[in-house]
C-alpha cells in the first residue's frame, strides 16, 4: 500500500496586496511524483502563488508543508534546501557567465570547497570542480547533448530555447522533490515549447521519477498534454480542480478565460 | 620542444618586451612631447592589435597556453623593475604607490566587480587603515608590520558595524552610507584633537621588518638600489599574495556566489531562490574588500611618514572606484591595469596637473561610451588550468594535448 499523503500541501495560502486579494485562501495538494496544472487569466495569482511557496513574499494567512513538515515563513534559501526549487517566467540566467557557471549557482549549496579549498588546497577543489562538472553534462545532455559541450560558451550566445532548458536544469540541479515551473513555454515558438515538453517528460522517465512539478502555463495544448491534474484560479481564488476535461468544461473558467 | 611550442614562446616573448619597454620608456623620458608619443605610439599598436583578430586570437592562445611561462617572466621583471629604475628612486617610490592602488582596487572589485556592492567610501576604509597604524606606531611604538595588520582588521570591523544596519536593504543605500561614512570621517579628522585634527599624524615611524630598517639601500651583486626599493618589494609580496588570494577566489565557488548575488548582472531574488544566502554573503564581501582597502592604508601611513585629512575625500574614494570602472568590472589583470594608469598618468602629466580632473572625466566618459567592459573586460570563468578545453581541441577531435 503506498503512502497516500499528498507530497506537497498548502492550506487557505493567502497575500493581499493593499486592498487587492491576489491569492485568497488557496488549498493545493501535490502528490509524489504528479504534474500540477496551474491555469487563469493573466493577474489570477498563478505567479504570486509561486512566490509564496518559495518564500519570495511572506505569506498573510495560511501555510504550506512538504513531506509534513512545516515550511510557512522560511526565507527563500531555506524552502530551497527543503526541496522545493522554481524557474522564473522572465529568464534570470546571468548572461555574462558561462552555461556552467549558471548551472553552478544552482549546484551551490551541495558544495564544499570554500575559502580553505579555494585559497589553499586547489587540489580538493579541482576534485569537486571536477565532480560537478560531470554532473552538469550529464544534466545538460539529459535536454540537449550539444549544449554539454557549450559549458564555457556565455548564455549571450546561446539560443532561447536552450537558456530555457538552462533554468530548467538549473532547478533541478539539487534533485529538488517540487520544482515549481512558471510558464517554461512563454516567448517560445509552438514547435520549441513542445520540444521542452518532450524534454520534460524524457527526464521524469528515469532519474526525476519521483519529481513532482507544478507548471504554470497558458498553452492549453501542454497543459492538456503532460498535468495530471488541473487548478484554474481567478481574482487569486479556486475556481475548478480536477482533470483537464473536467476542468475545461468548468463554465467559470470558460467565462474568465473567454469572456460571456 | 615542438617548433609550435617555441613559436608560442617567442610570440609571448615579443609581447612581454615590447609593453614593458615601453612603460619604461614612458617612466624615464622626460621630454612631454616624447612621452605623448610613446604613449600614442602605445594607444595605437594596442588598438591596432584588437582590430586585427587573428594576431589578437593567436597572442591570446599563446598567453594561454604558456601561461605558466608568462607568469614567471612577468614575476621576474617586476622583481628587477627597482635594478632597471634605479638611478630614480622617485619612480621606485610611485611603482610602490601603483602597487597600493592595485591592492585597494582589487578589494574594491571583490566588492563592487564581483558582489556588486557600490563602495563609495573606499578612501574612508584607506584611511581608517592608515590612522590606525599612524596612531598604534606613535602612541605605542607597535611594530610596523604588526600595524599593518591591525590598520588592515580595523577597517573591516568599521565596515562591518556599517553594514550590520544594511544587511536587510538594497545595496543602494549602502552605497549612500558609505558616501555618508566618508565625508563624515573626513570631517572627523579634521576636527578630533586626539588624531592630530588637520595637521593629521606626523612622525609616523618608516617601516622596518624585524630590526631592518628600511632606510637602508640594497645591495645586490655590486649593484646598489636606492632605499625606497624595500619598499617596493615588501608591497610587491603583500600585492602578490593579497593579487594571487583574490585571483583563487574569483576562480571559486566564492567568486560564483559573490556574482550570483550581484544586482548590476545577476539578481539577489534568483540567488536566494538558488538557496544563496545572499546577505551573508554580501557582508563577506564587503568585509574582505575593506581588509584590502585598510592594509593598503596601513602600509601607506608607514611608507610616507604622515596622514592627514586631505587624503581622504569622496574624491579620493571615486578615483579608487574608477579604477574598476576603467580596468573591467570584475576583471582583475583589468583592474592592476587601470590601478598603475591612474597612479602613472597623473605623475607623468605633473605640467598639467590643473587639468587632471577634466581629463580624466574625459577618459572615464570615453570609456563608458566606447569600451563599457574596461580595458581588458572579465572573461569567462575557466577555474583552473587543464579544465576548460582550448580552442583548438574543440576542433580538432583527439582532445586536449
Amino acid at each position: 500500500m503506498p503512502d497516500r499523503t499528498p507530497l506537497f500541501c498548502c492550506e487557505k495560502l493567502t497575500k493581499n496586496f493593499g486592498g487587492l486579494k491576489a491569492v485568497d485562501g488557496v488549498d493545493l495538494q501535490v502528490s509524489e511524483g504528479a504534474i500540477l496544472g496551474l491555469i487563469g487569466p493573466n493577474g489570477a495569482g498563478k505567479t504570486t502563488l509561486f512566490n509564496l511557496i518559495s518564500g519570495v513574499y511572506p505569506l498573510d494567512a495560511g501555510g504550506f508543508s512538504l513531506r509534513g513538515e512545516n515550511l510557512t515563513g522560511l526565507p527563500p534559501h531555506k524552502i530551497k534546501k527543503k526541496g522545493i526549487s522554481r524557474t522564473f517566467q522572465q529568464s534570470r540566467l546571468i548572461l555574462n557567465l558561462s552555461v556552467y557557471d549558471n548551472l553552478f549557482i544552482g549546484m551551490l549549496e551541495g558544495f564544499h570547497s570554500w575559502f580553505g579549498d579555494s585559497l589553499l588546497f586547489r587540489s580538493r577543489f579541482k576534485k569537486e570542480l571536477k565532480k560537478a562538472i560531470e554532473k552538469a553534462n550529464q544534466l545538460l545532455s539529459q535536454f540537449n547533448p550539444e549544449l554539454a559541450g557549450k559549458g564555457f560558451l556565455p548564455v549571450s550566445e546561446i539560443s532561447q530555447i536552450d537558456r530555457r532548458r538552462l533554468e530548467i536544469c538549473r532547478a533541478l540541479a539539487t534533485k529538488p522533490a517540487l520544482l515549481l515551473l512558471d510558464e517554461p513555454s512563454a516567448g517560445m515558438s509552438p514547435e520549441e515549447s513542445s520540444e521542452l515538453m518532450v524534454d520534460l517528460r524524457r527526464i521524469r522517465e528515469d532519474e526525476y521519477r519521483q519529481l513532482s512539478i507544478i507548471l504554470v502555463e497558458h498553452d492549453m495544448a501542454v497543459i492538456e498534454d503532460i498535468t495530471d491534474r488541473v487548478i484554474a484560479l481567478n481574482y487569486g481564488k479556486k475556481i475548478a480542480e480536477g482533470t483537464f476535461e473536467e476542468v475545461s468544461q468548468n463554465e467559470e473558467l470558460k467565462e474568465a478565460y473567454l469572456g460571456r | 620542444m615542438s617548433s609550435h611550442t617555441l613559436k608560442e614562446l617567442l610570440l609571448v616573448v615579443c609581447c612581454l618586451v615590447i609593453s614593458w619597454a615601453l612603460f619604461i620608456a614612458v617612466l624615464l623620458i622626460t621630454n612631454l612631447f616624447l612621452v605623448f608619443a610613446v604613449i600614442l605610439v602605445a594607444g595605437l599598436v594596442i588598438y591596432g592589435f584588437s582590430r586585427w583578430e587573428r594576431g589578437k586570437a593567436s597572442i591570446v592562445q599563446a598567453f594561454q597556453r604558456q601561461s605558466r611561462f608568462a607568469q614567471v617572466s612577468m614575476i621576474v621583471i617586476f622583481l628587477c623593475l627597482p635594478f632597471i629604475l634605479r638611478s630614480s628612486p622617485y619612480w621606485i617610490l610611485i611603482l610602490t604607490l601603483a602597487i597600493l592602488w592595485i591592492i585597494v582596487a582589487l578589494g574594491i572589485n571583490i566588492q563592487f566587480g564581483s558582489a556588486g556592492i557600490i563602495n563609495l567610501g573606499a578612501a574612508a576604509f584607506y584611511g581608517v587603515g592608515a590612522y590606525t597604524a599612524g596612531m598604534f606606531a606613535t602612541r605605542l611604538g607597535t611594530p610596523p608590520l604588526l600595524n599593518l595588520l591591525l590598520g588592515a582588521v580595523m577597517s573591516t570591523i568599521v565596515g562591518s558595524l556599517l553594514f550590520i544596519p544594511l544587511l536587510k536593504t538594497k545595496s543602494h543605500y549602502l552605497a549612500l552610507v558609505t558616501i555618508a561614512f566618508v565625508m563624515a570621517f573626513h570631517n572627523l579628522l579634521n576636527n578630533a584633537e586626539w588624531l592630530g585634527g588637520a595637521q593629521g599624524i606626523v612622525g609616523i615611524p618608516l617601516m622596518s621588518v624585524a630590526g631592518y630598517s628600511f632606510t637602508q639601500e640594497i645591495k645586490i651583486w655590486g649593484l646598489k638600489l636606492p632605499s625606497q626599493a624595500n619598499f617596493y618589494y615588501l608591497a610587491l609580496l603583500l600585492g602578490g599574495l593579497l593579487g594571487a588570494a583574490s585571483w583563487r577566489l574569483w576562480n571559486s565557488w566564492v567568486g560564483l556566489t559573490w556574482n550570483s548575488i550581484n544586482e548590476g548582472t545577476g539578481d539577489e531574488l534568483s540567488a536566494k531562490c538558488m538557496g544563496v544566502t545572499a546577505g551573508r554573503w554580501s557582508m563577506i564581501a564587503f568585509t574582505i574588500g575593506n581588509f584590502y582597502i585598510g592594509l593598503a592604508g596601513a602600509f601607506y601611513s608607514h611608507m610616507t611618514t604622515f596622514i592627514s585629512p586631505p587624503d581622504i575625500t569622496f574624491y579620493q574614494s571615486l578615483l579608487f572606484l574608477s579604477a574598476v570602472i576603467l580596468g573591467g568590472v570584475d576583471s582583475i589583470p583589468g583592474v592592476c591595469l587601470a590601478a598603475v594608469l591612474l597612479v602613472i598618468l597623473p605623475e607623468k602629466l605633473r605640467a598639467f596637473q590643473q587639468y587632471w580632473v577634466m581629463f580624466f572625466g574625459i577618459i572615464l566618459v570615453l570609456m563608458l561610451i566606447l569600451r563599457r567592459k574596461g580595458l581588458i573586460p572579465a572573461r569567462i570563468r575557466s577555474y583552473m588550468r587543464g579544465i576548460r578545453p582550448t580552442s583548438e581541441s574543440l576542433k580538432t577531435p583527439g582532445g586536449p594535448r
